[in-house]
C-alpha cells in the first residue's frame, strides 16, 4: 500500500507551510487563518486517505478469451467487507493488448457489506497470449489531496485471437454433394444409409438428422452421421518469414494471420477437414483433420505465432503428400517472388488442386 | 450483487454544468477578493463580465467551435494581458500590474473547456484570494474570500475521482451518484473545520513582533505604508464612464462639516484650541459625530495628542509661554534609551488644522500626493508651538491626507538614576506644578496627601492617583455641568463623583501637582479601534478624549488616563478572541501606554566565546556556552591522557569523544535499566498488594459470597426452566398495558377520524388476544368476525362494525364520516364491556 500527495495535495501542503511561516514572521491574522486552514485540510485528508481502501477485496470474475477488434469484458468482483460506505474508487490495470494500455474504471460508491460486479470492456488490438498481473486500486480522501494506491495480485492468462474478417466471396467446393428435394446441399452430414455414429450438431445440419435421445443424454443437439460423408478439404499455408514482414508493426503479417483465422473459422462453420502449415519462428504443420477438432490448437497457434526464420516452402513440401486432389488450398504469402513457394504452387496446380493465392 | 456498466468516454470528457458553474463562481469570487477596490475598476468589471460569457462559449460543442479557434482566442487574450501589463507597470506598483495581467490570463483559460485548464485557473483564483488577504480591510473581502474557499472545496470534492483516474490515461466508468458522496464530504469538511479551529486556539498569534516579514505587502513597494485610497473612489471612474456624470465624493457622513466645505471656516473660527473651559469638555461623545477622523498605522497603541494645557486658574486651562515656546527643560527631556515609533496617519476628515500624533514626536512629514488620481495636495506641516503641529496649505486641501510621524518612547527597562544633587523645585518645570492655591480646596489637598502617603517614587504616586480615580469614580456622559462658582475638581471629587474624561483628567492633573509631580492636561484622541484584519487603528469622532501627562523620571512624560477602562483586563492575560480583536492587549491599562510598547527584536549576533555588545564590552557567556566549553575540556584531557600527548589530533579527539559518548550511553543505559526495574518492581509490589487485599476480602466474606452465588444460580436455573411461562406472562402484561394505553387515548378523545378507527380495531384485537381468542394469521380482518361462538353474537356484531370501518378506512380512498366514527366508538365500548363481563363470569 502506498500513500502520496496528489498535485493539489502538494499545493495545499506547501501553502500551509508558506502561510504559517508568513504569519509567524509578518504577524498577520489572515495569514495565520489561511495557514491553519490549509494545515487542517492536509491533516484530515491524510487521515481519511489512510483508511480509504481498507477492507476492499477484489477478485476476477469469470471471463473469457478475446478476439481482436471485439470488445472484451474483464469483469471484477469487488467486495466491501466493512460496514461503512465507500467513496468512488478508481480501478486501474495495465492491459498490453488493449487500445489504451493503462485503463481506468471508476467504481461508484459502495454501501457497507456489499458486492459489486464491475464490467470492464476493453478493445483488444494486439493478438497474443498475455499474462495479466495485478489490478491497482486508487482511493483517497474526499478532497483528492492524498492518493492511496493498493496493488492486488490477480494473475490471469488471456489469449487474444486474431481479428476475424468477413470473407463474402469465400466459396468452398463441395465434393460429392447430394441435393435434397429442397435443393439445399446435404453434403454436411452425408446421405449414406450406413449409420456411422453421432456427432455434435452444426448449424448447417438438417433437423431430421437430429438424434433426440443422445441429445437429451448429452444435453446438446447431436446428429446422426453416416458412412459416406462428404467433407470439404481445405489447406491453409501461411507465410511468416521475417525477411518479408514489414518493419513497422508487421501489418502485412497481421493481415495474413487475420485472413487465415477468418478462413479457418469459416471452415469450422461448415463440415470441413483442414490442414495447416506455416513458417515463422517455428515450423508448424497440422495434418488434415476435422476443423472443429483442431480449432483450439490452431487458433492458439495463430494467436501466438511470430515471424521467424522458417520459410513456407519446406512446409508446403511436408504437407503436400496429405493434400487430396479435390482440396482447396489457400496460400497466404508475404512475397510473390518466393521461388520455392511458386514452384510448390505450380506443382499443385498441375495436380488439379484448386490453389488460391492471397 | 450489482452489475455496473461503464459509460462511453466521449460522454465523460465533457465537463458537467455543475462543475463548470463551480469554476465560474470560484473565478468570480477570486476576482472580487483579490481585485475589488485594488486594481483598475474597469478591468475588474470587465473580467467579471467576461467570465460567464467565455464559460458559455466553451460549452459550444467542438464541431462548431474547434479547439484551434479556441486556442487562437486564448492566445489573443494572453497577448492583450501582456500588453496591459506592459502599460500598467509604469503607472502603478508592480504587483497590481501582475495581478491584472493574471486576471486576463485566468479568464482566457475558460475558453479551453478542459479540466486541466480549469484546474490552473482555480490555482490562480486561490492566488488572487491570497493576494487580497494582504490588504483585507475592504468590507467585501471576507465574504468573497469565504466564497472562494467554499467553491474551491466544492470543486475539490467534485474532481476528486478524476484526479485519481488521471494518473492513468482514460477515464471510463459511470460517475458516482451525487448524493452518495456527500456524507463523507460533509464529515471531512466538519473535521477540517474542527481541526482548524483547534489549531487557531492552540497556536494563536502571540507576542507582537513588528517586522517586515517574509512577504510584505506589494513587493516592497510603498503600498505597505499607504492606505488604499482606491477603496473610497475606486468605482468612480467606471461609474463616470457609464453614467457620464461627475461623481460627487461624499467625504463626510453629513454629521459635521469638514475643511472641504465652506462652513468649515466658520466652525474653525469658533472652536479655538488656545484655551479650554474647565467646566465643559470635548470628551462627551453625544456632542460629536460618528465619522471616521483618521486611520493610523502604528506598531504601538498610544494616545493621540492634539493640544496641551499647563496653566489652571480654577476656571479654565490655558497654555503658558514657557510651554508653547519650549523653554521648560522637561519638554525636551530625553530618556537614556528610546525606541522609535513610526506612525503613518491618513486624515479622512479634518476637524482642525492641528495634526494628531503620538507623544513624543520629533518629526512630522507630509507624504506624497496621490499618484493615481494626479491631484496635487500640497501641505506643509509646521510647529504651532513646542508641543503642537499644524498643517498649513495654500488654498483648499481635501482629505485624505497622509503624513508620517516619528515619535520616541522610553525603554521600559530604564532604571532611575541616582543623582548627586536635587534640582531645585521652583525653577524646574514650575509651570507644570503651579496651582491656584486659593481656588483649590483644602480637602482636595488632603486627599492628594492621603493617596500618596508613604510613596516616594513618582511613578508609584502617579499610579496610585490614577488607580484611585479609576476605582472610586464613575464614568458618566450625562452628568450636569459644574454649578456656577464651584471649583471643578472639588465638585467632581467630593460632590458628584461622576463625570467624563475632562473631569477625570483635570482631577488627576490637580492631584498630581498637589503630590509634587509635574503634570499637564492633554486633549486629543484615545488610541481608537484596531482593525485587526487591516492592521491599523481607526479613530472616530467619538474617540475624542482628555487625559493627563505626568512627568516620571527616568522615562519622561507618561500618559495617565484616570477614566476607568471598560471591560479591561488588568492582569494582562488574554484569550484567543480578545487577542485576535486587539493584539496589543490591555497591558496599557495597567502601565502607561508608552511603556507597553515592545520593539521588534533585533537578530542576535554570533556568539564566539564571550558575547560582545555593540559598545565593545564583553559580557559573560551563557550557561550553554559554559557547558560546551567544559565538555570540550574533558574530551581534550581524555584524548591527551589516552594518547600521551599534549596536543591531540582531531582524530584522537574524535576517538576520545566517541569513547566518552559510549561510556555516557552505557551509563544512561544502566540508569534507564535501573529505573525500569525499579518501576516494574513497584508495579509488581502494588499489584501483589492489591491481589492480597482482594483475596483477604474474599476470605472474609467467603460464605456469604458462596451463598449468594448459589442463590443466584438457583434463581437463574428456575428462571430458565420457567422461561416460557415468564415469556407468556410478560407478553400478557405487555398486552394489557397496550390495551390500557389505547383505551386511555380513545376514551380521552385524543384521536380523531382515521387514527381513532385504527386504534379501536387494534384495541379489539388486543382484547381478543387477552381473552385467549387466538386466530390464525391467515384469516383476514373480516373473517375473524365469523369465528366468534354463537353465544357471543353481540360481540360478533360489535366486532364486525369496527372491522368493517377499519377495512373501509384502509382500502378505500374515502375519509370516514363522523357518524361512522361515533358508531365505531360505541361498538368498541360495548365490545370491551362484554368481554369484561365474560371474563368475570369465567372467573
Amino acid at each position: 500500500m502506498f500513500l502520496w500527495p496528489t498535485t493539489r495535495g502538494w499545493v495545499i501542503c506547501l501553502s500551509a507551510v508558506a502561510w504559517i511561516m508568513v504569519a509567524m514572521v509578518n504577524h498577520a491574522l489572515f495569514a495565520l487563518i489561511l495557514g491553519w486552514a490549509c494545515t487542517a485540510l492536509a491533516i484530515v485528508s491524510l487521515l481519511c486517505a489512510c483508511f480509504s481502501l481498507h477492507g476492499i477485496q477484489v477478485s476476477r470474475a469469470a471471463g473469457g478469451d478475446a478476439v481482436c477488434g471485439q470488445l472484451l469484458n474483464l469483469p471484477l468482483r469487488i467486495v466491501n467487507t466493512k460496514w461503512r460506505r465507500r467513496q468512488p474508487i478508481v480501478v486501474q490495470e495495465v492491459l498490453p493488448f488493449a487500445w489504451e494500455t493503462r485503463t481506468s474504471f471508476v467504481l461508484p460508491p459502495m454501501r457497507g457489506h456489499t458486492e459489486v460486479h464491475l464490467e470492464r470492456e476493453v478493445l483488444p488490438v494486439k493478438r497474443g497470449e498475455y499474462k495479466l498481473n495485478a489490478v491497482i486500486l486508487r482511493g483517497g480522501d474526499p478532497a483528492g489531496l492524498f492518493c492511496r494506491r493498493r496493488k492486488i495480485r490477480l494473475p490471469m492468462t488471456i489469449v487474444v485471437y486474431p481479428q476475424l474478417e468477413d470473407i463474402p466471396d469465400l466459396r468452398l467446393p463441395q465434393d460429392d454433394s447430394f441435393l435434397t428435394s429442397t435443393g439445399a446441399p446435404e453434403a454436411i452430414s452425408g446421405s449414406s444409409q450406413d449409420f456411422y455414429g453421432i456427432r455434435e450438431y452444426l448449424p448447417s445440419d438438417g433437423m431430421r438428422n437430429i438424434h433426440w435421445r443422445s441429445s437429451a443424454r448429452c444435453r446438446k443437439l447431436m446428429v446422426k452421421e453416416f458412412e459416406r460423408t462428404s467433407m470439404m478439404s481445405v489447406v491453409i499455408f501461411l507465410d511468416a518469414y521475417k525477411e518479408y514482414v514489414e518493419r513497422k508493426g508487421g501489418r502485412n503479417l497481421e493481415r495474413l494471420i487475420s485472413r487465415a483465422a477468418s478462413i479457418f473459422v469459416c471452415c469450422t462453420e461448415q463440415y470441413c477437414s483442414v490442414a495447416f502449415a506455416s513458417g515463422g519462428s517455428k515450423p508448424v504443420v497440422f495434418k488434415p483433420k476435422s476443423a472443429n477438432e483442431m480449432r483450439g490448437e490452431l487458433m492458439y497457434h495463430l494467436a501466438t505465432m511470430a515471424a521467424g526464420d522458417v520459410k513456407l516452402g519446406p512446409m508446403i513440401d511436408e504437407l503436400s503428400p496429405f493434400i487430396s486432389p479435390g482440396a482447396t488450398v489457400f496460400c497466404l504469402r508475404l512475397n510473390h517472388q518466393d521461388k520455392e513457394v511458386n514452384t510448390a504452387i505450380a506443382s499443385m496446380t498441375n495436380m488439379g488442386i484448386d490453389v488460391r493465392l492471397m | 450483487m450489482n452489475t455496473v456498466q461503464p459509460r462511453k468516454m466521449e460522454e465523460l470528457d465533457r465537463i458537467s454544468w455543475w462543475l463548470h458553474l463551480s469554476y465560474l463562481c470560484l473565478f468570480e469570487a477570486g476576482v472580487v477578493s483579490g481585485m475589488w477596490q485594488k486594481v483598475n475598476s474597469n478591468l475588474c468589471f470587465l473580467l467579471l463580465f467576461l467570465g460567464p460569457v467565455l464559460m458559455l462559449l466553451s460549452r459550444i460543442p467542438m464541431r462548431y467551435f474547434p479547439s484551434m479557434v479556441r486556442q487562437l482566442l486564448q492566445l489573443v487574450l494572453v497577448g492583450l494581458g501582456l500588453a496591459w501589463f506592459q502599460q500598467r507597470a509604469n503607472d502603478c506598483p508592480l504587483d497590481i500590474a501582475l495581478i491584472e495581467c493574471s486576471g486576463v490570463i485566468a479568464v482566457a483559460l475558460f475558453l479551453g473547456g478542459r479540466v486541466r485548464e480549469l484546474g490552473m485557473q482555480a490555482l490562480l483564483d486561490i492566488a488572487f484570494a491570497g493576494y487580497g488577504g494582504l490588504t483585507p480591510g475592504r468590507q467585501i473581502y471576507f465574504p468573497a474570500f469565504f466564497a472562494t474557499c467554499i467553491f474551491y472545496v466544492i470543486i475539490m470534492y467534485q474532481t476528486r475521482t478524476s484526479v485519481f483516474a488521471s494518473m492513468g490515461r482514460t477515464v471510463q466508468g459511470r460517475m458516482p451518484r451525487f448524493w452518495g458522496n456527500w456524507i463523507y464530504r460533509i464529515l471531512h469538511f466538519v473535521l477540517v473545520l474542527g481541526v482548524g479551529v483547534f489549531c487557531l486556539v492552540r497556536f494563536p498569534i502571540r507576542d507582537r513582533m513588528r517586522s517586515k516579514g517574509l512577504a510584505p505587502v506589494s513587493f516592497h513597494s510603498d503600498q505597505d505604508m499607504e492606505f488604499p485610497e482606491l477603496w473610497k473612489s475606486w468605482f468612480s471612474s467606471t461609474k463616470k464612464m457609464i453614467s457620464r456624470s461627475e461623481e460627487e465624493q461624499a467625504v463626510d457622513g453629513n454629521e459635521n462639516p469638514n475643511t472641504a466645505s465652506d462652513d468649515a471656516k466658520d466652525m474653525m473660527k469658533k472652536s479655538s484650541l488656545n484655551s479650554k473651559d474647565a467646566r465643559e469638555g470635548e470628551g462627551s461623545s453625544p456632542s460629536l459625530g460618528t465619522d471616521l477622523v483618521f486611520r493610523a498605522y502604528t506598531p504601538a497603541k498610544l494616545y493621540w495628542v492634539v493640544q496641551m494645557y499647563d496653566t489652571y486658574n480654577g476656571r479654565e486651562w490655558t497654555r503658558s509661554n514657557i510651554m508653547t515656546q519650549g523653554r521648560c527643560a522637561l519638554d525636551y527631556y530625553k530618556p537614556a534609551v528610546m525606541h522609535e515609533v513610526t506612525q503613518n496617519i491618513s486624515m479622512e476628515k479634518m476637524v482642525s488644522r492641528h495634526l494628531p500624533y503620538a507623544y513624543k514626536a520629533s518629526q512630522i512629514q507630509f507624504r506624497d500626493p496621490n499618484r493615481s488620481t494626479g491631484r496635487a495636495n500640497f501641505g506643509i506641516v509646521t510647529r504651532g508651538d513646542a508641543v503642537t503641529f499644524v498643517l498649513k496649505s495654500h488654498g483648499r486641501t481635501e482629505p485624505p491626507w497622509h503624513y508620517r510621524v516619528q515619535s520616541f518612547v522610553p525603554d521600559v527597562n530604564l532604571k532611575p538614576e541616582i543623582r548627586a544633587w536635587n534640582e531645585p523645585e521652583r525653577n524646574y518645570g514650575w509651570n507644570y506644578r503651579v496651582l491656584p492655591t486659593r481656588r483649590i480646596s483644602k480637602r482636595v489637598k488632603e486627599l492628594a496627601a492621603r493617596i500618596t502617603e508613604g510613596l516616594d517614587d513618582p511613578r508609584a504616586k502617579a499610579d496610585a492617583l490614577r488607580d484611585y480615580l479609576r476605582n472610586n469614580y464613575e464614568y458618566d456622559l450625562t452628568v450636569r455641568s459644574i454649578p456656577e462658582g464651584r471649583e471643578t475638581v472639588d465638585y467632581f471629587l467630593f460632590e458628584s463623583k461622576r463625570g467624563y474624561c475632562q473631569h477625570f483628567a483635570q482631577a488627576l492633573v490637580v492631584l498630581a501637582r498637589l503630590s509634587g509631580l509635574h503634570a499637564r492636561l492633554v486633549t486629543g484622541y484615545s488610541p481608537g479601534k484596531f482593525n485587526v484584519m487591516a492592521n491599523f487603528f481607526e479613530v472616530y469622532e467619538y474617540h475624542a478624549h482628555a487625559w493627563a501627562q505626568i512627568f516620571v523620571p527616568p522615562f519622561g512624560w507618561m500618559t495617565y488616563d484616570g477614566v476607568p477602562p471598560a471591560d479591561s483586563n488588568l492582569s494582562g492575560k488574554q484569550n484567543i478572541i480578545t487577542s485576535m480583536l486587539d493584539p496589543f492587549g490591555d497591558k496599557w491599562n495597567a502601565t502607561p501606554p508608552e511603556l507597553s510598547f515592545t520593539p521588534p527584536k533585533k537578530p542576535e549576533p554570533k556568539q564566539t566565546g564571550d558575547i560582545k555588545s555593540s559598545d565593545g564590552k564583553e559580557t559573560p557567556a551563557s550557561e550553554s556556552q559554559q557547558v560546551a566549553e567544559e565538555l570540550y575540556d574533558t574530551i581534550y584531557e581524555k584524548a591527551a591522557m589516552d594518547n600521551n600527548t599534549m596536543e591531540p589530533t582531531a582524530e584522537q579527539l574524535a576517538r576520545a569523544a566517541g569513547g566518552m559518548l559510549k561510556e555516557k550511553l552505557m551509563e544512561w543505559k544502566g540508569q534507564l535499566m535501573e529505573r525500569v526495574k525499579a518501576r516494574l518492581h513497584s508495579w509488581k509490589e502494588a499489584f501483589m498488594a492489591r491481589w492480597r487485599n482482594v483475596l483477604d476480602w474474599f476470605k472474609v466474606r467467603l460464605w456469604w459470597i458462596l451463598g449468594s452465588v448459589t442463590a443466584l444460580h438457583v434463581i437463574l436455573i428456575s428462571l430458565w426452566f420457567n422461561r416460557l411461562r415468564l415469556y407468556r406472562l410478560v407478553g400478557h402484561l405487555a398486552t394489557r398495558y397496550r390495551c390500557w394505553r389505547l383505551w386511555k387515548r380513545i376514551s380521552a378523545g385524543q384521536l380523531e377520524g382515521r387514527s381513532c378507527i385504527s386504534a379501536c380495531q387494534k384495541l379489539n384485537n388486543e382484547l381478543l388476544a387477552l381473552a385467549g381468542f387466538h386466530v390464525r394469521p391467515s384469516r383476514d380482518l373480516l373473517e375473524k368476525g365469523e369465528l366468534f361462538p354463537k353465544e357471543a353474537s353481540s360481540l360478533r356484531d360489535d366486532y364486525r362494525i369496527v372491522a368493517q370501518a377499519a377495512f373501509d378506512l384502509w382500502y378505500s380512498p374515502h375519509e370516514p364520516s363522523e357518524s361512522v366514527r361515533s358508531q365505531v366508538l360505541e361498538a368498541t365500548i360495548r365490545f370491551r364491556e362484554h368481554l369484561r363481563e365474560i371474563g368475570q363470569m369465567a372467573q
